[in-house]
């Protein structure tokens, strides 16, 4: 496991080498040197960092490393940007060019239009796109919302419906396709949409929770105190409470929206980023990062508080650059220098947290994107069962997180921790895998039908019903397939704490686990368009994802090759411990149908026995954990030598397998002539010539014997007369004077 | 005196004690019933030694099975060199025959096999206390018991009409699937990784009266399964007093003491006298346990079984924990706590020298199970209750059977009940041919050939069934056709049918 030497990271931005953190910013961040610029956008729809200068809004994709390549530019007329947005299908860019407008611009067809809000006493607070079927982008304004949506000729958009509500100020992420909009005089009242490709659901409405509720009465709650998660495909509000230093986090459902509880929390004021599910709480008075897994139930914090760093390292940038020693030298020389030092001002006090992952540097203008560093986080966490899960809920990064579960079991067998833990370990790894195995086999199912034509553009979709779409619709239905789940089984869910109890519920998860592999399914296919896009602009490719990387399921073979295997190679391993653990893992695997290799019931044999534990071997032949093979029966012929009874059982496995050949021959080396004669007659056996019996007779100085051999072969070897053996074989029996007729 | 029942009499002695004249009772280790008139006892003595000395002459190796004349049977065994057993049993007219010879022998091997369990063997006894005086007391201490459960006539032919698909001293193993088997493999292992580093040495796991797992090597296992399915087992423990406080534990410990048989009292009222020096590496010095006494172990409140059948200790505060020895493993003495719950009955093994001296490590392995491993159990319980496919999930339709693994001492039979509806005939006929085998392969063993043995025999009997055996090296198999095909060819195929399905093709006919 030479994981830990690959890695070659250099700590910047004021922190000494060495220090250690769990979540790390990329270097070289993403920066844009537009002049007159002075604001940078994150449209979380189109996935598109959005720059305006005076007459153009500079745009560039945002990959998972993205790289400062020229941007597209669009014309746009000159004058304040409050909000820009492109369609889902980038051909038309929004912005919001007062309170009561907002800008159209056909980046295709050039054409322009204009909308004004409802209503003139109205402010427009935002907007946004949405692959909703009744609508395609959204006006959020103080009255309420109002529904456009786009003419056939991209030409015009129309109100389609209006939903009036008092609004203060409002959130969304295209993500999770939620509104949240906050009313109320101390905008304490939450009401939650959801514009999914099934529909619009108006969730219930919802108070936010405060405890001190006397110190608390004229506290107002603004936008930067809430934040819509987007955790493992579930949905989650989470919403600080100043005074008490808490935050409570909600759940959605269709039905309901239930409170799962609070984390305290550190600092007067907080910042949230989503990676991979994880949920990062920026501690931003003390510089520190928390991490939270939610997803059965409320843990505390995956690891220590530790701050945010900022990291370069060499893989990523020989993305960049074409040879990799050249670009660690522009790294050190260049690139260094470039980072000033208020640059690599962490928490800096421009710094905007955008959904789910980045980070702008608004003084700056550099962009930022949060990592996970999945190896701190497995060498800093004690509770390895739960290490174990987490990193096998890993997506991105799955590579790294496959290899860091296999090297944590291999150290925890290694270690003899307690067996209860590894036997928990176990049910982790194959419970992962075989929720892999179903969601593969939904996949395939899911992708037979998408023969069906591509629909061309998205504004079309909408005539479509959604479902019929699932392929084009990106992460919205796995939304719109949590969402609906009711509350109180979703609620039973949350309260299964235990991972097998969990099981009840694996049809429940296991379409879940689906979902959630779509969505990353679809983050291929989106970032493969970007590379695409990005190719015709002549930049360089970014990393391209590839479905079978992100597969951190450890397979049974796997688990032989890369645990038990190496295990076994080390010098000083405690048999015996290997064998509970092999033990451990099979149970895990037969529970969830799993097969077992043929490698690992081999290494089990030897194992047991080394330790001279042969009747525990029989029994384990007997209830058909080893399987009837034809290695497992060699194995046990060759371990049966030094006892009879283990022999006995890995002849009979022969014989049960019809493996005729291995059968005979074993039972011939036994000098069990007759027998095996009279096995080759009644299983009609060809491939031993007579002469290897014949041989063997007169070899056992029976003579006998040998008369019994060559009656059986006169009898029922055609044409034996004439065979030169019969000559020989029978001048020896006349010697004897006994001839057969 | 006259009133003395001789229906049964049982003697052990040995023929290398008592070489000179008026010494010769120095020969006699048990007798049985122990009233029995020293001039009787030494003329049984003195007939026996006689015929295993002539019968050497032709047979140096076996020399004696069994003595049958009309009124008595005596059957002879040897457990140990120079040490005989002699069964003797009154032959009644009403209970008709007696049945095969190995098949009283086996009950001689079984209480051997008990004996050397609790008490280690007869010799090392000896070798210890050569006055004998230890080993006539463990015997005492241990006979008695054992033929009052087995060894009375009425017993001993209830035994021998369905004994040909039965073998004594071999266990019965509940059938598992895979997930399950590795389930209970699994809950061992942890099981035994929670007490220290393998210091619970050995565990065998029953439900009900079949056995689950157990790691210990298949003869000490046998002895283990037997004695658990005597007096372990839920159905075997005693009911009466569930839940009892340690007090009756002692006021019970006093009386069993006293209760000893009393021609033994005099050895036991010597060596219960307490000597501290040796105390804590001999207690059975000063107190002989009696471990086949009647209901004498209880199911504690916490799922333990305890027994004061082994003594309390010095203090008079608890039971003391019983001790057994492992004769193929380790020859090493291990004490034995049982815990249970419902049908579930887990017997562990810790081995004595791993213990500090004088402490008892049952307390702790007692906490460490009722903490971590009894939710455990319980689910294990509850797994295997719903698996265990009721008191005739071993009956086949159509066959009568018994299979017997020798290797590993298992057996797998038609359920006593189904055997019963077998006409006497059959069951005779039975008995006859596996006698006439018993017989072959004696001469077989004798022989010394290297090569596994192999029979196989169809017989019809007069009522029209059939008895076939096969026998493939330690694998033997006995089936009882009764409304089965009328042709051998049929039979044959039936008999072939049934080894596929039951017995993974061992007894395939080539």
């Amino acid at each position: 496991m030479a994981l830990t030497s690959s890695k070659k990271t250099r700590c910047m931005g004021g922190s000494g080498a060495g220090a250690l953190s769990h979540v790390y910013l990329q270097y070289p961040p993403f920066r844009c040197n537009i002049p007159g610029s002075s604001k940078m956008m994150y449209d979380d729809g189109s996935r598109l960092l959005l720059v305006p200068s005076p007459d153009k809004m500079f745009s560039w994709p945002v990959a998972r490393h993205t790289q400062s390549n020229s941007p597209n530019v669009t014309v746009v007329d000159n004058g304040p940007v409050l909000g820009a947005r492109f369609s889902l299908d980038l051909t038309i860019l929004a912005i919001q060019s007062s309170d009561c407008e907002v800008s159209f611009y056909n980046r295709e067809s050039g054409a322009k239009f204009k909308q004004l809000c409802r209503s003139r006493r109205d402010r427009i607070l935002g907007f946004f796109w949405t692959d909703c079927p009744t609508c395609d982008i959204v006006f959020v304004t103080t009255g309420g919302l109002e529904l456009f949506s786009l003419a056939p000729r991209l030409d015009a958009v129309k109100l389609v419906d209006v939903r009036p509500l008092q609004v203060s100020w409002y959130l969304y992420t295209h993500e999770s396709r939620l509104l949240l909009v906050a009313s109320g005089m101390h905008c304490r009242t939450f009401q939650c949409y959801q514009f999914s490709a099934a529909g619009i659901i108006r969730l219930p409405k919802f108070d936010a929770g405060l405890k001190k509720l006397e110190a608390n009465r004229k506290v107002t709650i603004g936008p930067e105190d809430v934040h819509i998660a987007t955790m493992y495909g579930r949905l989650y509000c989470l919403q600080v409470d100043r005074l008490s230093m808490e935050l409570n986090i909600y759940r959605f459902y269709r039905d309901a929206v239930v409170p799962q509880g609070t984390i305290p929390v550190y600092s007067e004021t907080v910042a949230f980023s989503v990676v991979d599910g994880v949920l990062l709480v920026h501690q931003l008075a003390s510089e520190v990062v928390l991490l939270y897994a939610i997803y059965a139930d409320l843990k505390g914090p995956i690891s220590a508080p530790l701050p945010l760093l900022i990291r370069g390292d060499s893989c990523f940038t020989m993305a960049g650059c074409e040879s990799s020693t050249e670009s660690n030298d522009i790294l050190d020389n260049e690139d260094m220098r470039t980072l000033a030092s208020s640059e690599s001002n962490i928490y800096g006090e421009n710094w905007v947290f955008a959904n789910p992952d980045i980070i702008l540097d608004q003084d700056h203008g550099i962009m930022w994107r949060i990592h996970l560093d999945l190896e701190a986080i497995a060498t800093s966490s004690s509770d390895l069962p739960s290490l174990l899960e987490f990193l096998q809920r890993r997506r991105l990064d799955a590579a790294v997180a496959k290899e860091l579960s296999m090297m944590v079991l291999c150290n925890m067998i290694m270690e003899k921790r307690p067996l209860l833990l590894i036997s928990e370990a176990m049910d982790v790894i194959s419970m992962a895998y075989s929720q892999f195995l179903r969601t593969r086999a939904t996949l395939v199912i899911a992708k037979q039908p998408s023969a069906r034509p591509q629909v061309p553009a998205r504004h079309d979709q909408r005539k479509k019903a959604g479902k019929e779409d699932e392929k084009d619709v990106p992460v919205s239905d796995c939304n719109t397939n949590i969402i609906p789940e009711c509350s109180d089984q979703a609620q039973k869910q949350s309260e299964n704490v235990g991972s097998s109890k969990r099981m009840s519920n694996a049809t429940v998860e296991q379409c879940k686990i689906a979902h959630e592999v779509v969505g990353i399914v679809e983050e291929t296919d989106e970032s493969a368009a970007h590379n695409k896009s990005e190719n015709s602009t002549g930049s360089p490719l970014s990393i391209s994802h590839n479905i079978s990387l992100a597969v951190t399921a450890v397979s049974p073979e796997e688990m032989y090759h890369h645990v038990f295997a190496v295990i076994d190679n080390e010098t000083d391993v405690d048999s015996s411990t290997l064998i509970a653990a092999i033990i451990q893992y099979l149970r895990s695997a037969a529970s969830e149908k799993l097969n077992f290799p043929v490698d690992l019931q081999l290494l089990l044999i030897k194992l047991l026995t080394k330790e001279k534990r042969y009747p525990e071997l029989m029994h384990l032949v007997r209830t058909k954990v080893l399987e009837p093979s034809k290695e497992v029966a060699k194995e046990m012929l060759q371990v049966g030598k030094s006892y009879q009874p283990v022999f006995m059982l890995g002849l009979n496995m022969l014989r049960q397998l019809s493996l005729h050949g291995d059968y005979l021959s074993e039972i011939l080396q036994q000098g069990r002539l007759l027998e095996a004669l009279r096995y080759a007659r009644q299983n009609r056996v060809e491939a031993i010539p007579p002469s290897t019996f014949l041989e063997l007779a007169a070899a056992s100085q029976d003579i006998q014997k040998l008369a019994s051999v060559m009656r059986f072969c006169l009898d029922f070897v055609p044409s034996f007369e004439t065979t030169s053996e019969y000559q020989t074989y029978s001048a020896v029996l006349s010697q004897q004077k006994i001839v057969p007729a | 005196m006259s009133e003395l029942d001789t229906s049964v009499q049982l003697c052990i002695f040995d023929t290398s004690r008592g070489q000179s004249d008026g010494q010769e009772l120095d020969k006699i280790l048990f007798f049985y019933p122990s009233e029995s008139p020293f001039s009787a006892q030494l003329s049984l003595i003195g007939l026996g030694e006689g015929i295993i000395t002539f019968t050497k002459m032709f047979s140096p190796n076996a020399p004696c099975d069994i003595i049958d004349t009309e009124k008595r049977s005596h059957v002879f065994f040897q457990p140990e060199p120079d040490i005989w057993m002699i069964l003797v049993i009154e032959k009644r007219k009403e209970s008709g025959e007696l049945g095969r010879t190995r098949a009283l022998q086996a009950i001689l091997m079984e209480a051997h096999g008990l004996f050397t369990l609790f008490y280690g063997s007869i010799r090392a006894l000896l070798l210890n206390s050569p006055s004998g005086d230890v080993a006539r007391s463990c015997l005492q201490a241990f006979l008695p018991d054992y033929i009052s459960d087995v060894m009375t006539v009425k017993r001993l032919s209830m035994l021998s009409s369905h004994s040909g698909l039965q073998e004594r001293g071999t266990i019965q193993m509940m059938a598992l699937d895979r997930s399950t088997a590795l389930e209970v493999q699994s809950v061992v292992d942890l099981l035994q990784s929670w007490f220290g580093s393998g210091r619970i040495h050995h565990t065998l796991l029953l439900f009900q009266d079949l056995l689950v797992s157990t790691t210990l090597p298949p003869e000490d296992a046998a002895h283990l399964y037997t004695y658990a399915r005597m007096r372990l087992i839920p159905a075997a423990i005693s009911t009466s007093s569930g839940g009892h406080s340690l007090k009756k534990v002692l006021s019970r410990a006093n009386s069993s003491s006293v209760h000893l048989k009393a021609s033994a009292s005099d050895i036991t009222a010597a060596g219960q006298r307490p000597s501290p020096a040796d105390s804590s590496n001999h207690h059975s010095q000063f107190f002989t346990p009696r471990p086949l006494q009647h209901d004498k172990w209880w199911r504690d409140n916490d799922g333990f079984l305890v027994t004061d059948a082994w003594g309390v200790d010095a203090q008079g505060m608890s039971a003391i924990t019983p001790t057994v020895w492992l004769q193929q493993s380790s020859q090493e003495r291990m004490k034995l706590v049982a815990y249970q719950h419902k049908q579930l009955t887990v017997v562990m093994l810790i081995s004595v020298m791993h213990l500090a001296p004088n402490a008892d490590g049952s307390h702790v392995l007692r906490n460490q199970v009722l903490e971590k491993a009894s939710n455990k159990l319980n689910a294990l319980e509850d797994r295997l209750s719903k698996e265990w496919g009721g008191i005739n999930a071993n009956h086949v339709p159509g066959y009568r059977y018994l299979y017997v693994d020798y290797d590993s001492r298992v057996s797998k039979a038609s359920p006593a009940g189904k055997i019963a509806t077998l006409t006497k005939d059959s069951l005779l006929s039975l008995d006859k041919v596996r006698s006439e085998i018993d017989i072959a392969k004696g001469r077989c063993d004798g022989s010394g050939e290297a090569q596994p043995y192999e029979l196989e025999t169809c017989v019809r009997t007069r009522s029209n069934a059939w008895v076939v055996v096969r026998i493939r090296g330690n694998h033997e198999l006995y089936l009882v056709l009764e409304r089965a095909s009328e042709t051998l060819l049929l039979t044959a195929e039936a008999t072939e049918k049934f080894s596929r399905r039951h017995c993974d093709g061992i007894f395939a006919s080539d």
